[in-house]
């Protein structure tokens, strides 16, 4: 079923005359003269899309509460900071198809009432900066963006913000930060962006795949697109699927496909037929999954009963090759990096743990370390600012759990460290 | 709307506003915190202040989470406690344990949550990481790896102060603290980022290896630098004071300190301190000799120059930075026994250029309202001052306006520290002034934005109109330099503020037509109806520290204690009695008078007590011919200065820091000041030694055990100083005048005095506008076409400050300011020396080019030695001197 | 304040009014300036982080804490290409360690390093989504998709003989 990815494959897909081939900018006029804001969100509310980002926070609700709120000016972003590891479905889209990110944007701007919207897209995307600005170029050329819209009387401009190299900033408060021009940091909430983000004002922050859906639900309505994947979790997913398979490479499927079907039947199963070991199913931040789960569905209710999460939808599969011990290291390497610095836990407790694993690594590491980590996981879990600190422990609780006996295998029978043993000798 | 929750099974009502922390607070249980400030904006970093709430499965920061009603919470169950203890764990991990050397071990807010909540043993086995630090100032020490990330500082820098010299740096756990570059700190030194660390990462070089904080006593003391009238705490151990620190939620600064007030201690200490009496010997050298010996030479030599020549052949000049015993008695001691009414104190100067016009206009003697009325000002003008240098914490609060969305317009001939976050900051040569105040007059009357209410009963307002008409607002602009638009906001913004104030300063008053412009800024306030409520009136603002405790005391040739006329009999005779010793009729010399007088010859014997005329006084050339011309001259001081080493007696006197007393804010409060150290050396308070110079004069009411006794006296002679004592200041201070019996019944609960004078609004009689005619008070003179302003600086008021080390680190050196286009036909490169010239005298000094300067218009420190001040300003009687505005000219060498 | 006609050509002056004139709030202007700064100078020196916070009105130290925070930015002089190695999961178990190897061979220099000919900055950068052509490569805004060890040699090459 292609939705997202209907138009990836035509020539020059990024054109504005590829995508007005397919029904692209339909739905906009179609809400612009046929429907009212509110008809619009409701469309969007019935189709139960949740938002692509990660969190899965009911989008229509989301520009309700926007709506709702009466100081102008509001503000639609779209979140383009694809950070997380192993993602990279919005950069498809970005590339491959961005009139239809614009077209959601106005739409959603139509419906909360916004006239500005920015698309906060990763430093590391230069090449999709330069497709959104062609893109926003054409649009405006035909009126699908600029003032008085289709002689709709409704102005909507669209700005590619690019971002500099931090992870955090896909969080929306700490885009918003970034986007005032500071240092990109997580707000405390409440309150919310929709009612005081951007400059203080009602913000919607949706995720470029939560936006590229807007336009087919318009254009089939809600029902339509609830009866697609699950009850809980309906509409096609983008799954970035990478590591250790044959294919790696981005594929729409619907909602709660389970990995299994995802590895062997889309992605060309294990490379070099090699027996598949784990898989993180949603980025660094999820809990990796082993062989035992493979029927798990990937979509935010089941994964998150299976003790994951969906994330963004990033599955890193991993063959018996791999030292998940390594692999965690290098997760928190990355987080560590990620850190911002803004909270005790995350700052100091993510730098801890790397040093934990480097000894470990090192062979200097006890079994008294493994206690060690997961209590100082359970301090980063409980206490964290935002959501980074929060999920970076994920893979490290997970693969002691489950892959317990690696770490043993780097320890070795040691009681104490090493350091101690030739302090004492 | 209040609201009911339940903390720890207690239950309270609060606002809802309030967040769990301070709710918590009310009810008597902690929460540790690092990172909460209330008066800072909440961040939610350090985690450490984590409560449990029913219904919520995260821990949530008690500092970010605002109470609600029914809500539940706990606030130390074992969840809480060990995700405190991990917190602390997290922190130590990269802490250094250097307590045994750090300034902060004692007063270490890590250190004694570590104690209290932390956990005896450290997980933590690796090394811990080690940041590049570097020295970031020459009075303000970094240290990286002690920062625990809580953005205090960073926080106090930019939301309080306003100067947001600081910033977070990197990122993750290489974050760091540290200003633009990470290199040398460009900021007004106001010690807020020492006070608010609360580890050991910033803190003051001054101080660093002298004392423990745990040995050091602590008294509560008044800032001796500039009249804004600041509480600090002297900390001192052996006799020496080694470091001021902040006092929480005290006094008018709640706190708060300045450069000058946190590192200008040092003074106190000095090595050059004066410790023993002086007398000049038969070869004219200054000799050590006993207390008895010099007073005994001072009554004797005073006695026989009354006797042969008169009292008015005597005359005293005390300094402005003494208590107010030490004021009155001076005073005292010059009328009851030397019989002279020759009395005055430098900012004399001031007081007669600005007090007749309040008298005139107002009825009052003093600013009309308190300074903290300012942080909530909605419009504010600021003419002719930099207000945020000559009172720094006075200048907080128009930050604070400022920060809440107040409107400042700032009419000045320079830009200012403000002038980045004002409203708006109009760059007026001197002596333009009072046009655009005519203007904004002018657009209010045609706008019709004047407060009828308030004006009906006002005479002369068609002369307002008349006189504001005489000119289009299109002439005003160009001979100003200021737009229309921006004559026509201001006006606009002023008049049709809730709350509106102004706030004046030397330059504004102390040149040729001074007195028309606070006549029409009086106008201003009249017309629009504010003053006599909280929020409005005129601030005129001198740095000098006890400047308005000597006008209440009598510093003034003409006036006794209590701003009444030396000429009334009735008065004289109140104070008679009082004293049991006659007071002279005549009207005295002020200070540049007896100064003239003695380089006559008519005037025989000068007692300067805190006061440098060689460095400080107009004329340099005849006050050096008055010192040494005058038959005899007492010297009281605390270092030998210029003017010291001239004297034919040198009496040691001690700071602030050495005495009780009281001294009076610019803002009418009178507030206590404690001794922390005995007097250095030989020196005494200068009470004492007036007192006892009395006592050999013959005179036993000059009998004083302490100062508490000369209070006493004080609060008897002294109407709106009735009933007052050391008891009743203990507290918040009084602000005259006040209610005898709540000042006695009240004190401890809060009660202030008179935070606004004029509640009854402008008294009957002086409803009448002045109307000034004239449009330019500084008017052009063709061989000095320049206009050299004398400005404070902010580490450095008056000479005193000269003698710190600290203070001489961030300034030491008087350059001239000028704009670059100003400079044009001189033809010199930055930093060349140049010659100004006055018509009193020159100085050569290095020119430093700066366009926030107006044009014509120069600005020089006046206290540094390189470029004495003296040498510039012009002697004169009252109007016709100048001293804080000189017409010079510039010529290259 | 510096003027920019003092340190730029009117066209980049012209180019950062530009900037500034896309934002209503002239602060959310800063990484856009900051990044074009940079494309122009090849960092981010004392003087271009001075005259951006006064370009936009900002205190200076605001400039020096975005411009420390964002991997991006640089503060100290880097060679003329920037040579990206993702190390994170997916191009590590695809052997991204080895290509870093070869990397760091080839220039003679650590992670962080520019070569003696000032042309590479070495550096290791955390996912750039190219997560299905891994191991990736981003040497300035080109990507290189599937780099081996023994593709370095070839890749570095070309930008060798641009110059």
């Amino acid at each position: 079923m292609k939705i997202l990815t209907r138009n990836i494959n035509r020539p020059n897909p990024a054109h504005i005359d590829s995508y007005l081939v397919n029904e692209g900018y339909v739905a906009l006029p179609r809400a612009l003269n046929d429907m009212t804001p509110e008809e619009v969100i409701d469309e969007v509310r019935f189709s139960r899309l949740r938002g692509r980002g990660g969190a899965g926070f009911p989008a229509g609700m989301k520009w309700d509460f926007a709506s709702r709120d009466t100081r102008k000016p509001k503000y639609i972003i779209c979140n383009a900071d694809e950070g997380e590891p192993g993602t990279f479905k919005d950069r498809v889209l970005i590339e491959k198809d961005p009139h239809a990110i614009l077209e959601g944007m106005a739409i959603a701007g139509y419906a909360v009432g916004a006239e500005k919207g920015f698309i906060y897209i990763r430093g590391e995307y230069p090449e999709g900066a330069r497709i959104l600005e062609r893109a926003i170029a054409q649009a405006e050329s035909r009126s699908f963006l600029g003032k008085n819209i289709l002689n709709s009387g409704f102005d909507f401009s669209v700005t590619v913000h690019r971002g500099a190299g931090a992870y955090i900033c896909g969080e929306e408060t700490a885009l918003i930060e970034s986007l005032e021009g500071k240092r990109g940091q997580s707000r405390i909430r409440p309150p919310f962006p929709v009612n005081v983000g951007y400059r203080n004002h009602p913000t919607v922050v949706n995720n470029v795949e939560t936006l590229a859906s807007v336009a087919p639900i318009i254009l089939r309505g809600g029902a339509w697109y609830a009866g697609i994947g699950t009850v809980e979790c309906p509409g096609t997913k983008l799954y970035s699927v990478s590591g250790h398979v044959v294919r790696p490479g981005v594929y729409e499927l619907p909602m709660g496909v389970t990995l299994r079907e995802l590895i062997f039947e889309h992605a060309g199963g294990m490379r070099d037929n090699r027996a598949f070991k784990a898989a993180f199913p949603g980025g660094a931040s999820s809990s990796c999954l082993d062989e035992s789960e493979l029927d798990v569905r990937l979509d935010f209710n089941a994964l998150a009963a299976a003790g994951s999460m969906l994330g963004s939808g990033a599955v890193m599969v991993l063959d018996d090759t791999t030292d998940m011990v390594k692999a965690t290291h290098v997760l928190i390497k990355f987080f560590e990096h990620e850190s911002c610095g803004k909270c005790t836990p995350c700052r100091e407790g993510l730098f801890w743990i790397r040093r934990i694993l480097d000894s470990i690594l090192d062979g200097k590491g006890t079994e008294a370390d493994l206690d060690l980590l997961l209590d100082i996981c359970d301090g980063i879990q409980s206490t964290s600012f935002c959501g980074l600190g929060e999920a970076s422990v994920n893979p490290v609780v997970s693969t002691i759990k489950k892959f317990r006996h690696e770490y043993m295998a780097h320890i070795g029978n040691r009681v104490t460290r090493r350091t101690d043993v030739e302090a004492a000798s | 709307m209040m609201v009911r929750l339940t903390i720890d099974d207690k239950q309270i009502m609060v606002d809802a506003h309030m967040n769990i922390l301070e709710a918590s607070k009310k009810l008597g249980i902690e929460i540790p915190t690092f990172c909460y400030q209330a008066r800072l904006s909440e961040l939610g970093a350090c985690r450490m202040c984590v409560v449990e709430v029913e219904g919520m499965g995260k821990l949530q920061t008690a500092c970010t989470l605002a109470v609600a009603e029914g809500m539940v919470v706990q606030t130390g169950n074992a969840r809480i406690k060990k995700a405190r203890r991990m917190m602390l764990e997290f922190l130590l991990i990269n802490h250094p344990l250097e307590c045994t050397v750090c300034d902060a071990s004692g007063e270490c807010t890590l250190q004694d949550f570590a104690f209290k909540y932390g956990s005896a043993e450290t997980r933590f086995t690796g090394e811990k990481r080690v940041l590049r630090d570097q020295i970031i100032s020459p009075l303000i020490n970094r240290n990286l790896n002690r920062c625990i990330q809580c953005k205090r500082c960073v926080r106090v820098c930019d939301e309080i102060q306003g100067v947001t010299a600081l910033g977070m740096s990197y990122r993750g756990a290489d974050t760091i603290v540290g200003p633009f570059m990470d290199k040398s700190l460009d900021c007004e030194y106001c010690s807020h980022c020492i006070w608010s660390c609360p580890v050991g990462a910033i803190t003051s070089r001054a101080m660093k290896y002298r004392a423990r904080t745990w040995e050091m006593d602590k008294a509560e003391a008044i800032c001796p630098f500039c009249s804004c009238g600041c509480t600090l705490h002297y900390n001192h151990k052996d006799n020496v004071v080694h470091r001021v620190t902040h006092t929480e939620g005290r006094g008018i600064n709640q706190g708060s300190l300045c450069s000058k007030g946190y590192f200008g201690y040092d003074v106190i200490n000095h090595p050059e301190r004066i410790t023993s009496p002086m007398v000049r010997n038969a070869e004219g050298v200054l000799r050590t000799v006993t207390w008895e010996a010099a007073l005994t030479t001072v009554a004797g030599k005073m006695g026989q120059i009354k006797d042969d020549n008169g009292g008015s052949s005597i005359g005293g000049i005390v300094s402005d930075r003494l208590t107010n015993e030490d004021l009155y008695l001076f005073q005292k001691l010059m009328r009851s026994v030397y019989s002279t009414n020759n009395v005055d104190t430098p900012s004399g100067m001031w007081s007669r250029a600005v007090l007749p016009v309040l008298e005139d206009r107002l009825g009052v003697f003093a600013a009309t309202n308190s300074t903290d009325e300012l942080n909530y000002v909605d419009a504010l003008l600021i003419v002719g001052c930099d207000v945020t240098v000559s009172h720094p914490i006075t200048g907080l609060r128009v930050k604070h306006a400022i920060h809440r969305g107040g409107l400042v317009t700032e009419i000045n001939p320079r830009r200012t520290a403000l002038s980045r976050l004002a409203k708006r900051s109009l760059t007026v040569a001197v002596g333009k002034e009072l046009a655009l105040v005519k203007g904004m007059i002018a657009v209010i009357i045609e706008e019709g934005l004047y407060d009828s209410e308030a004006v009906k009963d006002y005479k002369k307002l068609s002369d307002l109109e008349f006189s504001v008409k005489e000119k289009d607002l299109n002439v005003i602009a160009r001979n100003t330099d200021v737009s229309v638009d921006d004559i026509v906001q201001t006006a606009r913004e002023f008049a049709g503020a809730g709350k509106a104030a102004i706030i004046f300063g030397e330059t504004a008053a102390l040149h040729s037509g001074g007195d028309l412009l606070i006549n029409a800024l009086i106008d201003l306030l009249m017309l629009t109806g504010k003053l006599g409520q909280e929020g409005f009136g005129l601030y005129p603002v001198i740095a000098s520290t006890n400047f308005q405790g000597t006008v209440d005391m009598g510093i003034a040739p003409d006036r006794l204690p209590g701003h009444v006329e030396v000429s009334s009999a009735t008065e004289r005779k109140k104070f008679e009695k009082a004293w049991n010793a006659k007071v002279p009729k005549d009207t005295g010399m002020n200070a540049l008078e007896m100064i003239q007088a003695a380089a006559d010859g008519n005037l025989k014997a000068l007692y300067l007590a805190g006061v440098n005329p060689l460095a400080t006084f107009p004329g340099g050339k005849v006050v050096a011919e008055a010192l040494k011309t005058v038959e005899f001259l007492v010297v009281q001081e605390l270092f030998l200065t210029e003017t010291a080493s001239m004297a034919d007696v040198v009496l040691p006197a001690g700071t602030l820091a050495e005495k009780n007393g009281t001294l009076t804010s610019m803002d009418r409060r009178i507030q206590r000041t404690q001794k922390a150290i005995d007097s250095v050396g030989l020196s005494r308070p200068d009470w004492r030694i007036f007192s006892d110079l009395g006592v050999m004069g013959g005179e036993n009411g000059m009998k004083y055990v302490n100062a508490a006794e000369v209070l006493d006296e004080i609060a008897q002679t002294v109407p709106f100083y009735s009933g007052i004592s050391q008891h009743i200041l203990a507290d918040n201070g009084l602000q005259w005048p006040f209610s005898r019996e709540d000042a006695r019944e009240k004190f401890h609960e809060g009660y202030l005095g008179t935070r606004h004078l004029l509640m009854d609004g402008v008294p009957l009689d002086k409803r009448i506008f002045s109307a000034v005619s004239g449009w330019d008070t500084h008017g052009a003179d063709s061989q000095y076409p320049m206009t050299l302003v004398f400005e404070d600086l902010l580490f450095h008021s008056g000479s005193f400050t000269r003698y710190s080390e600290s203070l001489n680190k961030l300034a030491s050196e008087a350059t001239l300011l000028m704009n670059p286009q100003t400079g044009i036909g001189l033809d010199v490169p930055d930093g060349s020396t140049v010659r100004t010239v006055s018509a009193q005298g020159e100085v050569s000094v290095a020119v430093s080019y700066s366009e926030d300067l107006a044009l014509g218009v120069l600005f020089m420190p006046r206290h540094f030695a390189n470029a004495p001040a003296s040498a510039l300003m012009v002697p004169g009687r009252n109007r016709d001197a100048e001293t804080a505005v000189v017409r010079v000219k510039v010529v290259k060498v | 304040m510096m003027k920019s006609t003092e340190i730029f050509s009117a066209r980049e002056s012209k180019e950062m009014e530009d900037i500034l004139s896309r934002y209503e709030a002239s602060a959310s202007a800063i990484l856009p300036l900051l990044h074009y700064v940079q494309s122009i100078q090849g960092h981010l020196s004392e003087e271009a982080l001075t005259f951006v916070a006064e370009f936009i009105g900002v205190p200076h130290v605001r400039t020096f804490e975005v411009a420390t925070y964002y991997t991006m930015l640089f503060t100290e002089p880097v060679g003329r290409h920037l040579v990206q190695v993702c190390r994170n999961l997916s191009c590590h178990v695809n052997g991204a360690e080895n290509v870093l190897e070869a990397l760091k061979k080839e220039l003679g220099v650590d992670v962080g390093k520019t070569s003696d000919d000032g042309l590479f900055t070495l550096v290791e950068v955390e996912c750039i989504g190219a997560c299905d052509h891994a191991p990736a490569v981003m040497i300035d805004e080109d990507l290189h998709r599937k780099v081996s060890e023994d593709s370095v040699n070839r890749i570095l090459g070309s930008y060798r003989e641009k110059v």
